[in-house]
């Protein structure tokens, strides 16, 4: 571990800190808010959509696969729906989102950087945080869960459709436990993790992007720094705040 | 008018900047020399507060930086613009509404009067045909002249140029050069020019500053500075004449 690499990571912090800094004065750019929303939602929603029906066909079969040897066919809809529900979609929209989003984010700042479009933000007296940072990390924070949820429906869509041709079952069947063992308190369990992962990976990547270094290769270790450092933003945001909400509300309903 | 005093730069552990002192008069053009990697970008960004700077003072008409807070120090550099050495557009909007991005951002110009004001500097460029190009369809001249109706549209009192012939052909070169005066002139501008051209040194210096060794080695009137003999002349036209005359023998 170098000092270069630990420098790097003090850069970062202090982004996080002027992020929460900004929020206290001025004005925002909710326009340029609302374009990049609209951008996520339209570059993500493909992978997203992708992912979630192998996502959906993979744990139909693993599900369908488990309970035929012990005659619990009944129950292969609600192992779907939970497992997606509780744990599978959130992880997979943002490990998709993280590499089709936060990448994108920390080359595009990180390019803008170094042909020096950042300087000249800042030479017209504007904070290329509350600019460029601002609007993707909102953005981002608003665009997940609704991605998440997304991911959720075709996952489930996908499992009940190809249910009849994997298993040999008829599709009411499906539905007719399938939300047993999912409540409020799972799905906003579920909402939470996005909201935070949405937010840490937009807010990261951006970060990243505004330290490129000082050339191609620079900003390609940047954009590899990005892609790590979120893939373990996301597993570990999903560990502990799934850990955590499910302790606090031991014992009570879903 | 703008002094600095005892600055330092550092980049790690190497001093790029070592005890700059130098005097920015009003409405004259200072050319700041150097070779390459002696410091010169650094120096403008560092007045810019583009590079921190390790110790030194910045007196901006009047007021030092150090004792303002963080508000009235953007106010101040409000005051400075500067043509970076790449132009620094926005690849993304057109050259229109590059032109446009200052005025918009801070709410200073809307409607009729924005547009006015975007076609009032693209005439001045002579960029009127190119405003709804983008700015990776132009050439190198295009873009420096493009970015130059950028820093003109915020009305600066200075504007500071990073290299603005570097790389461009011995005609598009005088162009720039040309338009750069025509704008002092007629903008009445403080401008500080920062370049090894020595073309732009002769049509445009009014004061001519060399940085050597990290400092202000020498900072004169412009026939002072060009006599034969004098330090910028033994630095520059000289050694290069050496380096040619070795070449040919």
């Amino acid at each position: 571990m170098s000092f270069s690499f630990l420098g790097t990571w003090f850069q970062v912090l202090t982004v996080w800190r002027d992020f929460f800094g900004l929020l206290w004065f001025g004005r925002l750019p909710w326009g340029e808010t609302g374009r990049q929303f609209v951008r996520i939602i339209s570059e993500a929603i493909g992978t997203i959509f992708a992912g979630s029906l192998v996502q959906g066909i993979f744990v139909l079969w693993l599900a369908g696969f488990y309970s035929n040897q012990f005659g619990g066919k009944l129950w292969i809809g609600s192992l779907t729906v939970i497992s997606v529900i509780q744990q599978l979609g959130v992880l997979m929209t943002g490990i998709l989102f993280a590499g089709r989003l936060g990448t994108a984010f920390t080359v595009e700042i990180g390019s803008m950087q170094l042909s020096e479009q950042v300087a000249a933000l800042r030479l017209m007296g504007v904070d290329p945080i509350r600019y460029l940072g601002f609007p993707r990390v909102v953005a981002s924070l608003l665009a997940v869960p609704l991605l998440t949820i997304f991911s959720f429906a075709v996952a489930i869509f996908s499992s009940w459709f190809l249910m009849a041709l994997f298993w040999d079952l008829s599709w009411p069947l499906f539905f007719q436990n399938a939300f047993q063992f999912v409540g409020p308190k799972t799905v906003s369990n579920a909402l939470l993790r996005s909201v935070l992962i949405g937010f840490t990976v937009a807010l990261n990547s951006v970060a990243l992007g505004l330290f490129p270094g000082t050339g191609a290769e620079d900003l390609g270790r940047a954009a590899t720094r990005s892609i790590v450092v979120n893939l373990f933003s996301v597993l570990l945001i999903d560990l502990f705040v799934g850990m955590f909400t499910t302790a606090v509300s031991l014992g009570s309903p879903p | 008018m703008i002094s600095l005093r005892d600055i330092r730069v550092i980049f790690g552990n190497r001093p790029v900047l070592d005890t700059v002192d130098l005097d920015i008069e009003e409405r004259q053009s200072t050319v700041i020399l150097g070779r390459s990697g002696a410091g010169k970008s650094v120096l403008l960004k560092a007045i810019l507060g583009l590079v921190p700077i390790r110790s030194g003072v910045i007196i901006i008409d009047g007021e030092d930086l150090a004792t303002l807070g963080v508000r009235q120090r953007a106010d101040l550099r409000s005051r400075i613009s500067m043509l970076l050495q790449n132009g620094g557009l926005f690849d993304s909007m057109t050259v229109y509404e590059n032109i446009a991005f200052p005025l918009r951002y801070h709410r200073t110009a809307s409607g009729k009067d924005l547009d006015r004001r975007v076609r009032e500097m693209a005439s001045l460029v002579d960029l009127t045909d190119a405003l709804e190009q983008e700015p990776f369809d132009l050439s190198g001249g295009m873009r420096r002249r493009a970015a130059l109706a950028r820093c003109l549209v915020q009305n600066p009192s200075y504007l500071f140029y990073d290299e603005p012939t570097t790389g461009l052909d011995p005609a598009t070169s005088a162009l720039v050069e040309m338009l750069i005066h025509r704008v002092a002139t007629e903008r009445k501008l403080t401008s500080v020019i920062v370049t090894h051209d020595l073309d732009l040194v002769r049509y445009l210096g009014d004061r001519i500053a060399l940085l050597d060794g990290g400092s202000i080695v020498s900072c004169q009137g412009r026939l002072e500075a060009l006599a034969p003999g004098s330090l910028i002349w033994e630095s520059f036209i000289t050694a290069r004449e050496k380096i040619h005359l070795g070449k040919q023998i």
